[in-house]
C-alpha cells in the first residue's frame, strides 16, 4: 500500500481508506480464510479488520510498517473470531476455490487428515503456519507481525507441524487413501 | 497419535503444507471492502487515549458494560467451572509412604489419586480434563480425557514458555467395526508429539505401567527441561501424565514414585453399564413409515428429523441418522431416509428441504443432486456414476460421486455430495441419501454399507 494513501487515511481521508480497503481486502481475506477454515467467518474477520485499521490508523507511527501492522490486526481478529462459538448450524467446511487450482498436489485423504488436524490446532498455531507456508514469511517477520518472541513462533510452528505430520502419517499407516469409488 | 517410523521427510512435509495452503480462495468478495468503507462512514478514528475514552463513553455506554460482562464471562470460561463451583479435592493429610515429602492427592470426581511433592501447589491447567501442579523443581499435568466413544479428546502440552500456547486436544477414535483388543487400549505413545525440535529430538521410549495399565514412557530433553510423558488408556479413556523438570534437578526416582502411586478410582462395582459395541449393526424399524434396515448403533443415537422451513414442523416421512464425518459435511446427517406419499410426492433434503413429485425413477433422478453444481465442472473434480440395483425387493437406481483421479480437485471434501439410492414402492418414492464422505472415508466400513442395503425391506 502506498505510503501516501496511508498518511492521507491517517488524517481521516475516507477516499484514501477506500483505496486501501480494496487493495488490502484481497490480501487479508485468503489469510483469514486459511486460519479460520471458514469462508463466512473469514469475510467477517476481514471486514472487522478493515474497520479496525481505519479506527486505529492515526496510532500507526510508521506508515512504512503498514502491511505488517495490518496483518497483526487481522490475526488478532481471527483469534477473537476463532474463540467464538464453534460454528453456526448451517456453516460449511468449504474452501471455495479457483478453478485454476484444479491440479492439486494434495490427495483427498491427505487433505482430510490435514483439515482435521488443523482444526485441532490453536488459532495461534494456525496463524503461524499460514504466515509461514502461505505468505512465505520467515520466523523473524512472523514474530514481528504477531508481536511475540521468535522462540514462541518456532514453538508454535513446530507443534503445528508435528500435529499435521502425525495426522498424515497416521492416515498413511492405516491405509486410508483417496480411493476412487 | 503414535510415534514410530517417520514416513516423510521435513522437506516433503513442507511441500504438502505449501500445496495444501495454496488451495482455497484467493479472491476476496468485493463486498468485504465495500461494506467496510460503508461502515467507517460512521466510525470515528482513535487519535489518542482521551479522545477514544470520551468517544466510547459518550457514544456507546452500553458497549462498555457489555464488554465488562463479556470479560467476566470470558474469565469464567477460561478458568473453568472448578473455580466457580463444585467440589474441589484437596490433598489427603494422611501419612504418605515417602516419609513426608509427598502428599496423597485424591479426587473421586476426576477419577484418580497419586502422590504429589509437598512443595508443589496446584495451579489452574486451563483445561477441563487436566489438573496441574507446579513447584520450583518441576511440574506435573495429568490429563484424563474423554472416552473414545465420545471423541477421545485429551489435552497434551509441550514445554512451557513465555506466551506459549502449545497445548492441543488430541482425539482418539475407534475402529469400525469396533476392535475391543486394540481400540482404547494402552499403551499410548507420545513419541511423535515430543518430536518438536529442529532436526530431531532424541526421545527415549520405554514400556511401563500405570496402575496396572500397559503404558508408554517417553522422555526427551528440550532446552534445559526434561520432559516425561506416561500415557495409556483406562476404560477406553486416554490418560497422560506429563512432567516437566529442570534438567539439573530431574531424577528418575521421584517420577517413578509418583507414577507407581497413581491409582484410578473407578465407579463402584455394579453401577457400570454393560459394554455395548457402538458400531454393531442393529435393526432399525420405522413402523410409521413402513421400513427397516440394519444400522450402526451409534448412528441411531443421532436419529432425528428435519424441519420444513415453511411450517417448522418435522418433514413427514423423513429421518436423519448420525453426523457425517467427512469435512464439509461433518455437520450433516450420515444418512437421510425419505419415504414419500402414494401421490408421488417426496422430500429431498440437501442444502435445504424441497418437495418433489415423481412417478418414476427417472423423475426421482432429476430431483436429487448427487454432486453440488459448483463442483461438477472443475478439472479433476468428482463425476457422477449411475447404475441399477435392488432395494427392498424393488428395482432401484443409485447415483454416487466418483473421482477419476486420486489427485483430486481441492474442495476439502466438497459438501453436498451424496450416495443416493432410490426406488418407488407402492407409488411412494423412497430415497436413501448417504453422506458421501462418511462412506468414502470409511466412517463405516464398505461391508457395513452392503449389509445395510441388503437388509433394507419394506414392512408391508
Amino acid at each position: 500500500v502506498e505510503r501516501r494513501l496511508v498518511e492521507l487515511a491517517q488524517h481521516g481521508d475516507r477516499g484514501a481508506f477506500s483505496e486501501i480497503a480494496h487493495v488490502m481486502s484481497p490480501r487479508l481475506f485468503p489469510v483469514a480464510q486459511r486460519i479460520l477454515r471458514d469462508y463466512h467467518r473469514a469475510e467477517d474477520a476481514t471486514q472487522q479488520t478493515l474497520v479496525q485499521i481505519w479506527r486505529e490508523l492515526p496510532k500507526l507511527s510508521d506508515a512504512e510498517k503498514f502491511d505488517a501492522w495490518a496483518y497483526r490486526i487481522l490475526v488478532n481478529t481471527c483469534y477473537a473470531e476463532a474463540r467464538k462459538s464453534r460454528r453456526r448450524p448451517d456453516d460449511l467446511r468449504l474452501l471455495e476455490t479457483d478453478s485454476s487450482t484444479g491440479d492439486s498436489a494434495v490427495s483427498v485423504a491427505d487433505r482430510d487428515a490435514l483439515e482435521r488436524a488443523f482444526d485441532r490446532l490453536s488459532a495461534e498455531q494456525r496463524a503461524v503456519l499460514v504466515l509461514q507456508y502461505y505468505l512465505d514469511l520467515g520466523h523473524p517477520q512472523i514474530a514481528d507481525i504477531l508481536g511475540v518472541p521468535m522462540g514462541t513462533v518456532k514453538s508454535r510452528a513446530s507443534a503445528g507441524r508435528q500435529a499435521l505430520r502425525a495426522a498424515l502419517e497416521a492416515d498413511a499407516r492405516v491405509g486410508v487413501v483417496g480411493r476412487t469409488a | 497419535m503414535t510415534g514410530g517410523e517417520r514416513l516423510m521427510t521435513e522437506s516433503q512435509l513442507d511441500q504438502i503444507l505449501v500445496a495444501w495452503l495454496e488451495e482455497g480462495a484467493t479472491i476476496a468478495p468485493d463486498r468485504i471492502a465495500d461494506n467496510a468503507v460503508s461502515e467507517i462512514a460512521t466510525v470515528p478514528q482513535e487519535r489518542d487515549w482521551p479522545d477514544a475514552l470520551r468517544a466510547s463513553f459518550s457514544s456507546a455506554p452500553l458497549a462498555w458494560a457489555a464488554g465488562i460482562l463479556a470479560l467476566a464471562v470470558g474469565i469464567g470460561i477460561l478458568i473453568g467451572p472448578r473455580l466457580i463451583g463444585g467440589p474441589t479435592p484437596s490433598p489427603d493429610p494422611s501419612p504418605s509412604p515417602d516419609g513426608g515429602t509427598m502428599n496423597l492427592f485424591t479426587s473421586e470426581e476426576d477419577g484418580y489419586q497419586l502422590l504429589i511433592p509437598i512443595t508443589w501447589a496446584e495451579v489452574d491447567s486451563g483445561f477441563a480434563d487436566a489438573r496441574k501442579w507446579s513447584g520450583q523443581d518441576g511440574e506435573l499435568m495429568v490429563s484424563y480425557g474423554a472416552s473414545i466413544f465420545d471423541g477421545g479428546a485429551v489435552t497434551v502440552c509441550a514445554p512451557p514458555g513465555p506466551s506459549l500456547n502449545t497445548c492441543v486436544q488430541l482425539e482418539h477414535g475407534f475402529s469400525v467395526p469396533f476392535d475391543p483388543q486394540n481400540d482404547g487400549v494402552g499403551p499410548l505413545s507420545m513419541e511423535g508429539w515430543l518430536d518438536r525440535c529442529e532436526g530431531a529430538c532424541p526421545v527415549t521410549a520405554s514400556n511401563t505401567t500405570l496402575d496396572g495399565e500397559s503404558a508408554s514412557q517417553d522422555r526427551a530433553v528440550i532446552g534445559d527441561l526434561q520432559l516425561t510423558y506416561v500415557s495409556t488408556y483406562h476404560n477406553r479413556r486416554p490418560v497422560i501424565l506429563y512432567w516437566s523438570e529442570p534438567v539439573d534437578l530431574a531424577g528418575p526416582e521421584r517420577i517413578d514414585l509418583m507414577r507407581s502411586s497413581f491409582r484410578f478410582i473407578d465407579p463402584p462395582p455394579g453401577s457400570e453399564e454393560p459394554f455395548v459395541d457402538p458400531t454393531e449393526l442393529v435393526t432399525y424399524t420405522n413402523a410409521e413409515d413402513g421400513y427397516e434396515l440394519l444400522m450402526p448403533r451409534f448412528w441411531l443415537e443421532g436419529e432425528g428429523t428435519r424441519q420444513d422451513p415453511r411450517t417448522n414442523e418435522p418433514v413427514v416421512g423423513l429421518r436423519t441418522f448420525a453426523s457425517g464425518r467427512g469435512f464439509g459435511t461433518r455437520d450433516q446427517p450420515a444418512l437421510t431416509i425419505s419415504i414419500g406419499q402414494p401421490d408421488g410426492s417426496f422430500t429431498v433434503c440437501q442444502r435445504a428441504c424441497q418437495e418433489f413429485v415423481a412417478a418414476d425413477l427417472q423423475a426421482m433422478g432429476q430431483a436429487v443432486i448427487t454432486i453440488a453444481e459448483e463442483f461438477t465442472s472443475i478439472p479433476n473434480g468428482p463425476i457422477e456414476e449411475q447404475g441399477d440395483l435392488v432395494l427392498g425387493g424393488e428395482v432401484a437406481r443409485f447415483e454416487r460421486p466418483v473421482y477419476p483421479s486420486r489427485q483430486a480437485f481441492n474442495c476439502l471434501g466438497c459438501p453436498w455430495m451424496y450416495y443416493h439410492l432410490y426406488t418407488i414402492h407402492g407409488g411412494r418414492p423412497v430415497l436413501l441419501a448417504f453422506d458421501f464422505w462418511t462412506i468414502e472415508f470409511e466412517a463405516i466400513s464398505t461391508d457395513y454399507l452392503t449389509q445395510m442395503l441388503e437388509s433394507f425391506r419394506f414392512l408391508d
